[in-house]
């Protein structure tokens, strides 16, 4: 049972706030990317994965943290040209902020986080 | 016990001292803004590092606590801005960011940041030291 030091608990209902907009951003510019890839976009995406992966790590969201670090990884480097982002990848990479948004839904119903371990392997399979 | 602490904070450090964050996260902005005021700072929050330039111009704070990764400008653009500003440059800048790869900071080391913090980890009592050590 994920026990939350009771210092930061009083910031989780502005984290679920905050997480569900970044993910909602990262839904939206995968989206966009599938259609008009850009390097704005994948920019904003980076972004988006950095901060939840931020804000999760301080709220001991570990498995959160986890895969949006994961995901912050591949978009870095998108970003550094070192890798495309393939239809595939982006298929992966949309389940996997679809996990992030159930996950972040079970917290706000006062639920553990849910189980990440078969996205975040997928992933792990996609970095260089 | 929380009081006495956070009267010992306030006899510890001035209390008109005066923090200003560069951060775009709006959670990040509002936890360390919380978390700051209660022991007795000022904060000032920029949201991004155009922002942070005008209000460090504007405001002269005691310390700057300075995200990286930003839009418009990131972190290390402000580092190098403030440098190049003989007024600016003496303000102490602790960088507080999640990169953590020695790169990073040494970059950041080089541009002018006094220190860095990983604020990933919280640590409130190890950021207080460090913001003592640099602010007089």
């Amino acid at each position: 049972m994920h026990t939350m030091n009771s210092n930061i608990s009083s910031f989780k209902g502005l984290y679920i706030q905050t997480a569900q907009e970044y993910i909602e951003s990262l839904k939206k510019n995968l989206k966009e990317f599938l259609h008009s890839p850009s390097p704005d976009t994948i920019s904003t995406l980076h972004m988006d994965a950095h901060s939840l992966k931020s804000q999760s790590t301080v709220m001991q969201y570990e498995k959160i943290a986890s895969l949006a670090s994961l995901m912050e990884t591949i978009f870095l480097e998108a970003k550094e040209k070192k890798r495309a982002l393939t239809p595939h990848m982006i298929e992966k990479l949309e389940s996997a902020s679809q996990k992030l948004e159930e996950s972040i839904s079970a917290l706000k119903e006062n639920k553990e986080e849910i189980n990440l371990e078969e996205v975040i392997s997928e992933l792990q399979s996609l970095t260089l | 016990m929380k009081k006495l602490s956070q009267n010992f904070s306030r006899l510890l450090f001035n209390v008109n001292m005066k923090i200003l964050t560069i951060d775009d996260d709006r959670f990040f902005q509002k936890f360390y803004q919380t978390k700051l005021t209660e022991h007795g700072f000022e904060v000032v929050v920029a949201k991004d590092g155009e922002e942070g330039i005008a209000l460090a111009r504007q405001l002269h704070p005691d310390l700057i606590l300075l995200d990286i990764i930003m839009p418009k400008k990131d972190g290390f653009e402000v580092l190098a801005e403030l440098s190049k500003d003989e007024t600016l440059k003496k303000i102490p800048v602790i960088v507080f960011s999640t990169l953590g790869q020695e790169q990073e900071v040494e970059r950041a080391k080089k541009l002018g940041a006094r220190d860095y913090i990983n604020k990933g980890f919280y640590d409130l009592p190890a950021l207080l030291q460090k913001i003592s050590s640099y602010v007089k």
